[in-house]
Order: structure tokens, then sequence, then C-alpha cells
């Protein structure tokens, strides 16, 4: 999906500011490019057709809102994608997309990168 | 209960004392029976005497001269016939005149012989001058009355009244009694006597009587014997008899024995033997009366056991229905107390069973159904109890359990577990009569009797519980979740205003504000249990800690509005983040310095916030925008999709916030 040499683009998901900021920012600085970042379900929608990225880093809820939808047309693109979540349980998620990587919050860096990583190969 | 022994015990003895007095009366009559026949004998016999005395005088009148072998040939059968006849003698009349030649006519005969006569002194001898004599003569039997030949029965007072008597009348007359002599039993005897006239006519007159009386046809009459042979020809019965004579008694038949009279007159009182038959026998010119009573030996002869009988029969019979019917009154007692309390424990089983907060079913494993339901299983199983009542535990279960294993092999091994002893409880999903499965706890244990093999099934709905389990976890996740998000944001904060902050001291006042203000929105949201805070105490909570001098310097006028949850902190962030700014550098800084906030709904029905700062010292626009303004700008468009533009006016700092309407609550209105 992308070469090695091209920054990896990222699209970060989360319906919380200060954390969105954050992923932004620690994604920035390890070596991605965020190429977007949306805090709500249509706001995710709209990335999602606008495309430009490699790969997805979503929070599962937004507001009352879950980002399955968006998730499906990502995972339909063949676009790699990283849930974090602070929510424990899966069966909030459908079987389709409980084989993507899934992280707890607050995010682990080390981890966080590792997945993406592991996505991009 | 003691009322009906007494009357059936005086019932038995009444029983007792009537049979008692029929066989008395039975006794009696057969005692009167035997009595009569005894007197009738008795009066035949000495009948039958007086009637010898006439044949004796008819065979005389017959013939012309009786000779003494005549006689003794007439008399011999009537002798032989008559028990108590002793002997029949003729005695002539023997004028004083003629006594010597009728002395020389019978010593042809008899040499010896004399008329003769008892002296005083009880000897014989030759008799006394006298006008008449009356010698006995002729004597049948001669054996043993020999020694009376020739003794003048004129020479003896009583015979010779009776003799006169007998001349005078022409009818037999009676003599004695007299103490015989020549026995060996004592006894008395009488004498018989019978005139005898010249002629075959009898003499109609008296005198004609005295001159023709030739003689006297004697019959000697021993009565005890007499008494016995009349008795004798009888069938026997133990009766005594006694003749008497004049007061006397003469005869004796069984008397009674000196050791039987005492018992014998105990009885006579008592009334028992108070009885007898007396009559009177004519006997010639004579009465002899005649009693009979019965003996000892008559009554234990005739006594029946028939009153004992029905004494001890009754007396038995009373006993043992006494006996029975305590022990029946005990019985029926018992049962009646024994249905009382099987009454009530079954009321109380009732109530126990009905009442009980879980379904509860009696299941008797050999008919295959239910025999007893509670309300509660009608109600959980929805459906009738007569229907219940043909079903069992696996009818109102789905065929398979939630771990795949079919429900009646299940129960089977259930049943058997709680036949034997146990008290399984384990979990079971049934199913009710509109197919909706019902998650269960069941309870089953054995109910007595032993002999039948009953399981009380207590079966709780547990769904409702799964559901408050299911609702807790959710609930523990949910908090779970929060407090993550929290973290990553408090992370987050402390990250973006690290990298904004110059001095320690500045990140530490600038973070822990905004922690605050965080922990401001989690309470005022937590209390409305996250539905959203009213848009006033958002502000009141946000801005209070900076308005604190006594004149108001913040203004607030709005309507009311609802916030959303989203809405609700992400405000309450921005407000915060004005205020601290303002506090810092803007219109809270110094005095006079005042902020005008107010809000209203537009067109779209957003809402719009105005924060417009004056009075403070004069603002320049920053060269790097800061955390803080891409924070309150941030927070508004990426949390909540709408805007907010701060303009840094140089008579103080303006900011617009937009918000829109899907994140107010106007249902909610201000709580």
């Amino acid at each position: 999906m992308s070469d090695a040499t091209a920054p990896c683009r990222v699209l970060v998901v989360d319906d919380n500011f200060a954390v969105a900021e954050s992923l932004k920012v620690f994604l920035d600085s390890s070596g991605f490019t965020v190429t977007a970042v949306v805090g709500s379900l249509k706001a995710a929608h709209a990335a999602v057709t606008a495309g430009g990225f490699d790969v997805a880093v979503l929070d599962i809820r937004l507001g009352s809102d879950v980002v399955t939808t968006a998730a499906e047309r990502l995972a339909e693109q063949g676009v790699p994608i990283v849930f974090l979540s602070g929510y424990a349980d899966t069966d909030i998620l459908p079987e389709s997309l409980r084989g993507y990587p899934r992280l707890g919050k607050p995010f682990d860096p080390v981890a966080l990168v590792a997945a993406i990583r592991g996505l991009d190969k | 209960m003691a009322a009906v022994l007494v009357l059936a015990v005086a019932g038995v003895f009444i029983a007792f004392r009537t049979v008692q007095r029929l066989e008395s009366t039975r006794i009696k009559l057969e005692f009167e029976r035997a009595a009569n026949d005894r007197v009738r004998a008795v009066r035949a016999d000495l009948d039958s005497y007086v009637n010898d005395l006439y044949a004796m005088s008819a065979f005389y009148r017959a013939s012309y001269e009786v000779t003494r072998e005549e006689f003794s040939e007439f008399a011999r059968p009537l002798h032989a016939r008559h028990r108590g006849l002793r002997a029949f003698n003729w005695a002539p009349r023997v004028r004083q005149e003629e006594r010597a030649s009728y002395e020389a006519r019978v010593r042809e005969e008899f040499p010896d012989f004399h008329v003769i006569e008892l002296t005083a002194d009880g000897k014989l001898t030759s008799a006394g001058s006298r006008p008449e004599y009356y010698p006995v003569d002729y004597i049948e039997p001669l054996e043993g009355n020999d020694p009376a030949r020739g003794f003048d029965l004129g020479s003896e007072p009583r015979a010779r009244t009776a003799l006169v008597a007998a001349r005078d009348s022409g009818s037999p007359s009676i003599a004695g009694p007299f103490q015989l002599i020549g026995e060996e039993l004592e006894q008395s005897g009488y004498l018989a006597i019978l005139p005898r006239y010249a002629g075959r006519e009898s003499p109609t007159s008296l005198a004609a009587r005295r001159e023709t009386f030739v003689g006297i046809i004697v019959a000697v009459l021993q009565i005890t014997d007499a008494l016995r042979g009349a008795i004798e020809g009888l069938p026997p019965a133990p009766i005594s008899v006694e003749v008497a004579d004049r007061g006397h008694v003469v005869a004796a038949y069984r008397t009674v024995s000196p050791e039987d009279a005492p018992q014998l007159m105990t009885l006579r009182r008592s009334g028992a033997l108070d009885y007898s038959v007396a009559d009177s026998v004519p006997f010639g010119d004579r009465d002899l009366s005649i009693v009979c009573r019965p003996t000892l030996e008559f009554i234990g002869l005739h006594a029946s056991p028939l009153p004992w009988i029905v004494l001890g029969g009754g007396s038995f019979l009373v006993l043992a229905l006494t006996f029975y019917f305590a022990s029946l009154r005990h019985e029926i007692r018992e049962r009646l107390r024994a249905d009382k309390a099987l009454r009530e424990s079954e009321r109380r089983y009732r109530v126990l069973v009905e009442h009980a907060p879980e379904a509860v079913v009696v299941y008797d494993v050999d008919q295959g159904r239910f025999v007893d339901v509670n309300e509660n299983a009608v109600r959980l199983f929805k459906r009738p109890r007569e229907q219940l009542l043909r079903m069992n535990l696996v009818d109102v279960s789905p065929t398979l359990q939630p771990d795949g294993r079919s429900s009646a092999s299940i129960m089977r091994g259930l049943v058997d577990e709680t036949l034997g002893g146990g008290a399984p409880v384990a979990p079971w999903l049934h199913r009710d009569s509109a197919g909706t499965d019902l998650p269960c706890e069941i309870r089953l244990v054995r109910l007595p009797p032993l002999d039948k093999a009953l399981i009380r099934g207590s079966i709780i709905d547990v769904s409702e519980r799964r559901q408050a389990e299911l609702r807790q976890l959710m609930m523990a996740r949910e908090l779970d979740h929060r407090v993550k998000n929290n973290l990553a944001e408090v992370l987050a904060l402390a990250e973006q205003t690290g990298m904004s902050s110059r001095t320690v001291e500045e990140f530490r006042e600038t973070f822990s504000g905004r922690v605050r203000a965080m922990a401001r929105t989690h309470e005022a949201l937590a209390a409305r249990h996250w539905k959203g805070v009213p848009l006033l105490e958002v502000v009141e909570l946000t801005l209070s800690p900076y308005d604190v001098t006594p004149d108001d310097r913040i203004v607030r006028s709005g309507a009311a509005v609802m916030l959303g949850p989203s809405a609700s902190s992400a405000l309450c962030m921005t407000l915060h983040e004005l205020a601290a700014n303002a506090a810092k550098y803007g219109a809270l800084a110094v005095a006079g310095g005042r902020v005008d906030l107010t809000w209203r709904r537009i067109e779209d029905g957003s809402l719009k916030l105005d924060w417009r700062e004056s009075g403070g010292p004069p603002v320049a626009r920053p060269e790097r925008e800061g955390f803080g303004t891409r924070l309150v700008q941030g927070v508004v468009s990426h949390e909540l999709g709408g805007t907010a533009t701060i303009d840094f006016h140089v008579t103080g700092v303006c900011c617009q916030i937009v918000v829109p309407p899907e994140h107010l609550d106007d249902a909610g209105g201000d709580a």
C-alpha cells in the first residue's frame, strides 16, 4: 500500500479533542504524517470519502455513536485499522472487524507505533 | 358414657332377675304338678283301703257264713295289693252270755284261745267281764299278727269309740293313730272299721243298726308304709310329703335332712322356695292333711343355669362393649385429633406453597405429572393450573438446555439424585406457553411419604437477576471506559500543556486549572446521570472561581438552555480557558475590567454564545497561537462540530461560540 520511503499517512478519529491532538502530535513526531483528525462519525465518513491516508487509528465510541460504519468502509477499501478504546470488550464491534489490532486507552506509545508499523508491512 | 354403662348394667341385672323369676315360676309349676300327683296318689291309696273294706263287706253279704279259710282266700290278694295294709281282721260281736261258748268254739281250732285285753302296765290278760266283746278272730295274714288273736277291740277306748261310730252310722270309721306293736319301723297305725249287720239289707235306722250289728271288718293300716307305697308308684321327684292328723304328723316321706334345713330356710325366706302344696285327704270319717314341699334336691334338679348364663353373658357383653366403645371413642378422638392436625398442616402447607415467592410444583414421578402447582407457577409458565397438572418439568422446558444436552436426560439425572435423597440446585431453562425461554434456578427435594415418589420443585425466574447482573456488568465496563477516557484526556492535556508551558510553575497552574475544570464537569454530569447540564450551571461552575471580588465583574445573561453531555463538557472546558486567559492577561486581571457573557438561540436552532471582555489592559494579538486558543477552537469544532472564533480586539478579547442544535436537549428543559 505504501512504499518504505514515503512517510505513512494516518487518519486519527477520536471524539476528545485533547486526546486527538495528543495523538497527532505523537504520531507526527514518530515518523508518521497525520493527514486528518476528526471527532465525530459524520466527520469520519467525510474523511474516509476524502481519503489520502494509509492507516486509520479509530476510537470506537464517538459520543453516542459507534465508529462501525466508517470502519467497515475502510475495511472494504483495504485500509488497515488500529482501534483505540477505553472499552475492554469487543462485542460492540461486528465480527468482521474483530481481527484488527486493538489498544486500550490511555494509549501505549510504543504499542501504538508497533501496531501501525505491523499493519503497514 | 358412664350413664350408658349404668343403664347396661341395670339392664343386665333386670334381665337376670326376670329370667330368675321365670325360672322360679317354672320350677314352682314343675313342683306343683309333681306334688298334686302325690296328693292324688295318697288320696287314691287311702280310698282303696276303705274300698277294700266295702268289698269285704259285700263278700260277707253275699255268703251266709264266712269261714276262716274263705276270709283268708278273699283277703289275701287285697293284702298283697296294698303295701300299707298290715292285716284284715274280722272281729265278731260277742255278748257276755255268749263269751264262753264262743271261746269254746274257737278253742276247737286254737286251744289257747281267750278273749284278752291289755292291762295298765302293758300286759295281755283275759278280758274282764263286759256286756259285749269284739275279739279279733279272723286274721289275714296270720304271720306277725298272731299275738292279736282274741284281743277285744272294745277294750281299747279309741277303737271302741270308732267301733260305736261305725255301728251307729253304718259307714267306715277310723281309729288311731296307734303305736303299732311288733313293728321293726316304728310307725303309726290306723284301724279302718266297717260295721257288719245281720241280713242282706243294710238297716236303715239307728235302732235296727244297733240290733242287727254282728261284728266289724277291720283293716289295720301302717300309714308310713301306705304313704311310701302310694308315692313310689309315681315318677320319682325329691319332694317331701308329710301327712298329718289333727295337727300331728303321722307319716313323712323324704323329710328334709337336718344339714339342709338352714339353707332351705334361707331359700324359703328369699322367696325362691316359698311354696308348697297342702290339701286334705279324706280317710273314712277322718280328714288327714297332706303337705308337699320341694327339697334342695328338687331345686338342684330343676334349676337351670339360664339366669346365671344371662347374668354372666350380659356382664361379659357389657364389659366387652364398654371396652370396645372406650377404645372406639379413644380411636375416634385420636383420629379427629389427627385429622385436625392434618387439616391444619395442610392449610399451613397451602399457605406456604401459595405464598411462596417462587413457583412451586409437586411432581409425582410415578404418574409422570405435576400433582400440585402454585399461583406463581401458573404465572411463570403462563398456563392454567389444570393444564399444568397434566404436565411435567420437561414439558415446560425447551427440548435442549443451553449446554446442548436434552432436557429430558438432564432431568432424569436430577430426579434420580433427588429420589436418592439429594437436594439438587441447578440452573434450568424453562419455556412458557408463549414460547419464551425463562432462565431459572430449580431446587428439587423429595417430599414424604417415602412410599410415593413425590418431588417438590422450587423454581426461581432468574432472568431479572440476569439482567441486573448484566446491567451491573455494563455499568462496570462503562465506568472502566470513562476512567480510561478521562485518564487519556488528562494525559493528553498534560502533554499539550507541558509543550506550551515555559516554566514548571506555569505548567502547574495551567494544568491543574484544566484538570479542575474537567473535574467540575464530571461532577455536574455525574449528578445528572450523564444526561447533560443546564448552560447556566456550566457557566456558574466554570466562572465562579474567577468572580471573587465584591462587585459583579462577569455579567451572564441568556435564556435557559439544556446542554447535551458532549456540549456540557466541551463548553465547560472552553469557558474555563477563556476565563483563565482573562484572569491572567485580560479584563479580569485588573480592577475595573469586566466580562459580558450572553447567549441566545439563533435561526437554525444553534446556540450562540458571546464572550466580550472590556476595561482590561490593551490586547495584542499573540505571535504564536497558544494551546489555550487551539483548545477553545478545537473542542468546539472537533467535539461539537460547531465553531469558536476568537477576536483579539484591542479593547478586549471577544469570542463567539456556536453550538449545533444536536448537542442541545430541548426536551430536557432547564432542570
